[in-house]
Order: C-alpha cells, then structure tokens, then sequence
C-alpha cells in the first residue's frame, strides 16, 4: 500500500530521504529529553525578528491615553509585507490580592489585543469594553490575537522609582527577574471569536507557527519599556531618564504557562512531528559538516562562551531544575579544551555531539542547539517546513496486518507499559468547570476521572493491539472500525505515525512518574524561551524575547544574534 | 452571534464527547457539522438530537461487491463509515433508505472523501455533487434534515446542472443552539473541589513576586 508522505518537511522529501545522522524518534521524543530542549535558530520568535529586520520594521505609536499611573489605553503598530499590525494596550489598577497568572484569574494589570489594521476610535471603544474581561468578552475576525499581562510588581516598582530619580534599575535585580511584566496568556486562532488562523495563514511572515502570537507578544513587550518610562516621566518630569538600551534590550516579557500546552502537542502530532522533523534535520544537517571555516570558527567559540555566561546567569527556585543547571555548568566548563581542540578537526560538529553523549541530557541538548545556531540560511529555510494544516485521518483501506506492523515497529514504548500497575494509571487529565483550566488529577483519590482526556495514548495503543489479535490480517480498517468505533481515534494517531514519526511523546502520560513541565518546556523552546523558572512539576515561568532587539534595533545587521541572551 | 471556525468545531467537538460519542468520531463530526455549517447554520440546531440517537450499527457482509444498500443510517453514528468507504473505493454505490440527516452526510463526504467525484441522489433526483471539497447543490436541497431513498455514485461529472456554493467565512449560531451545544459540552468538564483548585493546576493562587 501506498502511504502519504508529503505532509512532513516539505513536498519533495520522504522519510527515506531524510539525512542519515538524523536521531530517532524513538531517542528524541522521550519527556526526559524533550525537557531538556533550549530554542534554537529555528524557534519562533527567532523567526519572527529575522523578517522584520529583513523588512527593516518600524513600530510607531498611534495612541497614548495613560494617565499619570500608567491607566488608560494605547495602541502600537508594526508594518511587515505590507500589512499593519497594531497592539492595543489596556492598563488598569490590580489589587495585589487578585494579581494571579493562573486561568482562572477574573482580573489583570494589563490586557491586549493584536489588531489587523490601525483601530478607528470606535474599534477602541468596543474593544474597551471587551478585551479587559479576556474569556468572558467578545471578538470579531479584525482581532488576531488576545492577551494579558501581570506586573512583575517588583521589578516594575523598582524600575519606575530608579528612572523617575534619573537612575539606571538595579542590574542585579533586572538580571535576576528579566521583565516588567509576564503574559499569563496568549489566544490565538478563533477563540472568543477572535479570527481563525486562515485568515492570515497565507500573507507573508505569517505562514509559520505562532508568528501572529510571537509578533503579539513582541509588541507587548516593547509597550511595557515605554510603559514604565511614561510613568517615571509623569512621576518627576524634570528628573526622569529614559530606560538605556542595554536594559531594553535585556527586559524580555516574562510568561507562566500551565498545563494546557502539554495537550497541545499531544493533541497536534502532524505539526509537532514537522517542529520535531525540521529540528532534528537541522542537527544532523549541521553534523555533516566536513570542517568549519575561520569564520564559523569564531562564531561557536564566541557562541560556546556565550551559552557558559547565559548559563552562569540562569537562576530558578526550583530544586530540580537547580540541580540540572548546576550539573550542565559543570560540564560546559569541562569541555572547554577539548571543545576548542574539536573545532579544529573534520567533521568537528559531530565529534562535538559524540563528546556530550556521555554527559546529561540538558548537555546534549544545548550542543545540539549550539550547532545549529552557526547554520545559515540553509538551515532557516527549514522554518517553511514547521506547519501544517493537516490532522490525522483513517486510511480506511490499510490493512491490518499493515496497522498491526506499524504497532510493532513505532509503539513497542507504548506495549512495554504495564498498566496493571497502579503507578502507570495514576493521573488523568482533564478539564475543570471553573474557567475550563486544564488540570491533572490523581486517580485514584479524586473525583471526574471518567471525563478524562484521550492523553493516555499508550494505554489505548495496548487495548487496540489485544483486539487487533483476534482479527483477521486481510481484514480492512474501515470494517474494522466499523465494529469497534471506540478505536478510531487510536488507528488515526497510529496510521499517522507511519507518516509522521516525530508525532508521538513515547512516554506514559499518565504514569505518576510522568512530569507535564517536559512537555512545557519542549513547546516553549519551540518558541525561542529560556531560562526556565519552574515553579512546580506542571508549572513554569520563563522569558521572551530577552536580549532580542528593540524596535529601534530592527535595522542593526546583527538583529538575529540573540541566542541564550546574556546581560554583561 | 456569529462565531470562528475553529471555535466552532472546537464546541461541536466537546458536545459531541459529552454526548458520549467516542472522541475519534466526535473530531471527524465536528470538522463535518461546521463545515456543512457554513453553507447551511441549522445543522448546529440539529446537532444535539443528532449526537443522542440511539445507536444503531451498521453491517456489511460482503466487502467483494462494490455496492450496498441500508436500511436506516444514522449521520453522526455510521456516517463515517459510509465515507470511509467511498474514499477507499470499497464502495462504489451506496443506496440508503433512510438517513436521519442528509446534510450532515455531506459534511462528512465534504471532509472526508477527497478521492473522486461523488454524486447524491434523492429520489433519482440529482441534488448535490462533492467533488475536491466543493460543494455543488440544488439550494432546496440546503433546507434538508432526514431524507429517503439516496443514492451515492461515483460521479462521471456529466450532469451541469447544479452550481457551485460558497462557505461563508464566519458562521452565525444563534444563542439557543450555541447554548444547546454548550449544555452537552459541559457533561466533559469535571466540577472544583478545593482540592482541584489549589493542586490540579500546580500553582499557587496569587502572584505577586
């Protein structure tokens, strides 16, 4: 039989013309090594700064009614490919007591929309009624993206004091938090009415995953400098100074994300298997390498002390995650001879991954995201292949002696699992009546179990493998599916995976021992974060757009170095 | 009101699974219920009576002849497996007594048969042609819910005589059915506890730092 292979990567490949080096599936896409992942010059917001400095992007301001605090609304637009795009800004009072990232937060210190277009005023006056009540407001299809944003009342305070008296913030305290504020969410594609994806799927700069969230999300950012130096400003007109560039560049947006990006990617394989797909061709692309000109050469040595700084500087509360940093700075540093020894030989970026198998995941992980980042334009490209519009679907004439195939040679992970263990069936996920907040719940000591979501992928792959044995080979899926419905969510998955292989987390997601911040932290160094600041197993803080150019950097040739951002 | 395409399916989805349809057919349904949604609302009114009758299984004994005839199908509950079907070209010709609902078998054959050109017939009447996702119809035939006697070819594209529709681009549901809709989703959410409050979403309840 024939099988689809021209969803993955791009039209042209097939998964027997991937490169040779590639790492499989089987090894990459264990929640143990999809936790350790760092961005890359493949991620998102990498992405999205590389074509408005390519299309030399300037911000302006449209509007700007805040009042002396900071309340009010304001509206910033960007041009990219011809098209306005404008962040409108509103800010309100929050009590400290109702200051809370979680979704089920009624209230926020600042929320947004992305509109397409520049707002008329009477686009703002509807809008004022709706945006600062996020989930429970209303859109239309000229709004692209919805979102809010919580200070970092620390931060933010000691920022606006400091400027006001015309003094720089405190460098330490701006490294050790990162951002003036942290989105606490951000909706793109059709929710609360807001428009779908087609709409702007197709205009340039926008066919990637997340650019029009990313690009939200940057604007945001960058109200949030001004923001601070409007209120100094108003504080003491005579004293106050501008925030310096420097400062600028390194005050990211802060984010908290919860639960509900881990069945995001459960619940998309066909667009994780391309992120996946496009990443992993990278890697093995850049192991292929012959021998590095001088020019390359100097770039992973700047780049290799770099990533040492950034991780010097890499704090979080978290025990685990502590741990984990303090072991990668240990073998970052010793590595350092021998790294410089390597760059010298043939296929140097090989040996270099060779050299960190040894070591812990989060090692291998960053040499890998370090290789990739000397790549050029080659690698880029890969960026077209990171979408998809496509879900699984049956093959209703593939065989089941076929479908049985596909079982036994991707989802041995899966039949390995022993459910009759109390441990493998501890959580289930699910959503909560209050807010709809993904949450997880144990088993057996809490009610609602029977609603849980389909994320127990391997445990459906073992109920499917039992009745397949009593079926004959020769038998089709859509009569087999006909008998037993219940499976056709499974034998989708499934028969994508002969297609897709990148699309499956090989892991028990509901095992006690399963950790939801790996699949967070996976998806959001897809979308360029570092600096991972869990605050739990199923929680996580990090930073965009750190060290990433300002609007009035746009136009600087070096706007895309900016991987693992360091604040000296 | 009028509501996005992904929302949409995104409810008909969750209604479908608090309906207690299994969640492979519930993704395939709600893709299908909003995309012939935007040609013709009412399908999201009928949706909930559509997802609550009883089931009623189909069988097909002989898989050598490429056609088939059935008695009663049910749109949500064997329509899938009628387009299977189609698209695999295990059938060629189906002839359906009755269908409780013969709108929502096209969106079913509009999202998932993208082999060939199939046509409907009702009553020997030539009423819809489904040919690479498009839709062409007699407009009459856009006020069905059930229908008898319907036939389903493989096309040979002869017959011009029905013109091509358009999806609108954003879908209006009036409340109550919206509402219809969201009571069924509901069953799939699961209540607080204090408990689920404080631990199932792993942070705290405040966040001043």
């Amino acid at each position: 039989m024939t099988l689809p292979v021209s969803h993955t990567l791009n039209d042209a490949h097939s998964l027997a013309q991937l490169p040779a080096q590639i790492r499989q599936a089987s090894m990459v896409m264990r929640l143990s090594r999809l936790g350790s992942f760092f961005p890359t010059r493949l991620s998102f917001m990498r992405v999205l700064i590389r074509q408005l400095a390519e299309q030399k992007s300037v911000l302006k301001t449209q509007t700007w009614s805040l009042d002396k605090n900071g309340f009010g609304r304001a509206v910033l637009s960007i041009n990219l490919f011809g098209k306005e795009y404008s962040i409108i800004a509103f800010t309100q009072p929050l009590s400290d007591e109702n200051r809370t990232d979680r979704v089920i937060a009624e209230a926020w210190d600042s929320t947004y929309v992305l509109y397409d277009g520049i707002p008329e005023t009477e686009d703002l006056d509807r809008l004022e009624q709706q945006v600062p009540n996020q989930e429970a407001g209303r859109y239309s299809d000229k709004e692209l993206v919805l979102s809010r944003a919580n200070k970092s009342v620390r931060l933010f305070q000691h920022v606006v004091e400091q400027l006001s008296e015309g003094k720089q913030p405190d460098f330490d305290l701006i490294k050790s938090t990162g951002y003036l504020m942290r989105t606490t969410a951000v909706y793109g594609n059709g929710k609360f009415g807001i428009a779908d994806r087609a709409k702007i799927a197709k205009r340039n700069g926008m066919s990637g995953p997340f650019q029009i969230e990313m690009l939200a999300v940057y604007l945001i950012r960058e109200f949030t400098h001004r923001l601070v130096e409007h209120i100094a400003k108003s504080k003491s007109p005579k004293n106050a100074c501008l925030l310096s560039d420097k400062l600028k560049r390194y005050l990211g947006i802060g984010n908290s994300t919860g639960l509900g990006m881990a069945p995001f990617l459960v619940n998309h394989p066909v667009l994780l298997n391309n992120w996946m797909l496009a990443r992993e061709t990278a890697i093995a692309n850049m192991r292929s390498i012959h021998l590095l000109d001088q020019t390359q050469k100097t770039h992973i040595t700047k780049l290799y002390y770099r990533a040492k700084n950034h991780l010097s500087q890499w704090q979080t509360t978290d025990i685990t995650q502590t741990k984990k940093i303090s072991c990668l700075r240990q073998e970052w540093q010793k590595i350092e001879p021998i790294f410089l020894d390597k760059i010298e030989n043939e296929y140097p970026l090989e040996e270099l991954v060779q050299l960190t198998n040894s070591y812990s995941l989060e090692m291998q992980e960053l040499m890998v995201s370090l290789i990739v980042e000397i790549g050029g334009d080659e690698i880029d490209q890969l960026t077209h292949c990171m979408t998809s519009d496509i879900s699984p679907y049956i093959l209703p004439n593939m065989s089941l002696k076929f479908l049985k195939n596909i079982i036994k040679q991707q989802f041995n992970w899966a039949l390995s699992i022993d459910f009759s263990q109390a441990d493998e069936n501890h959580q289930f996920w699910y959503t909560s009546a209050t807010k709809l907040e993904p949450r997880l719940g144990e088993r057996y000591s809490e009610d609602g179990a029977e609603k849980e979501q389909p994320l127990d992928i391997a445990k459906q792959v073992q109920a499917l493998n039992s009745e397949l044995e009593k079926h004959d080979d020769h038998q089709i899926t859509a009569i087999f599916i006909l008998k037993h419905p219940e499976f056709r969510y499974i034998i989708k998955r499934i028969q994508t995976a002969s297609w897709a292989p990148y699309g499956e987390i090989q892991d028990n997601l509901i095992g006690k021992n399963c950790k939801p911040i790996d699949m967070l932290r996976c998806k959001l160094s897809f979308f360029g974060a570092a600096k991972f600041d869990p605050k739990s197993d199923r929680w996580t803080r990090i930073t965009l757009y750190q060290g990433a150019p300002t609007a009035s950097e746009l136009r600087y040739s070096d706007a895309d170095n900016w991987w693992l951002p360091v604040l000296e | 009101m009028f509501r996005s395409f992904s929302e949409t399916v995104f409810l008909c989805y969750k209604a479908c699974v608090g309906g207690g349809v299994d969640i492979g057919t519930a993704q395939d349904i709600a893709v299908s219920t909003t995309l012939i949604g935007t040609y013709q609302n009412e399908i999201f009114g009928q949706l909930p009576d559509l997802i609550s009758a009883p089931q009623n299984k189909q069988h097909i004994t002989n898989t050598f002849s490429k056609t088939a005839n059935f008695e009663s199908v049910l749109a949500v509950h064997n329509g899938l497996f009628l387009a299977d079907c189609l698209q695999s070209n295990l059938l060629e010709e189906i002839k359906i007594k009755e269908i409780d609902n013969i709108l929502l078998f096209v969106g079913i054959c509009l999202h998932l048969v993208t082999e060939f050109s199939w046509d409907i017939l009702i009553d020997d009447k030539f009423v819809v042609r489904i040919s690479n996702k498009n839709l062409s119809a007699d407009l009459a035939f856009l006020a069905s819910g059930g229908a008898k006697n319907i036939t389903i070819q493989k096309s040979d594209e002869t017959n011009k005589s029905l013109i091509q529709l358009k999806p609108t681009s954003t879908i209006f549901i009036d409340a109550e059915n919206w509402h219809a809709l969201n009571r069924l989703a509901a069953h799939t959410y699961v209540d607080e506890t204090m408990h689920s409050r404080i631990s199932g979403a792993g942070a705290g309840l405040t966040d001043n730092d």
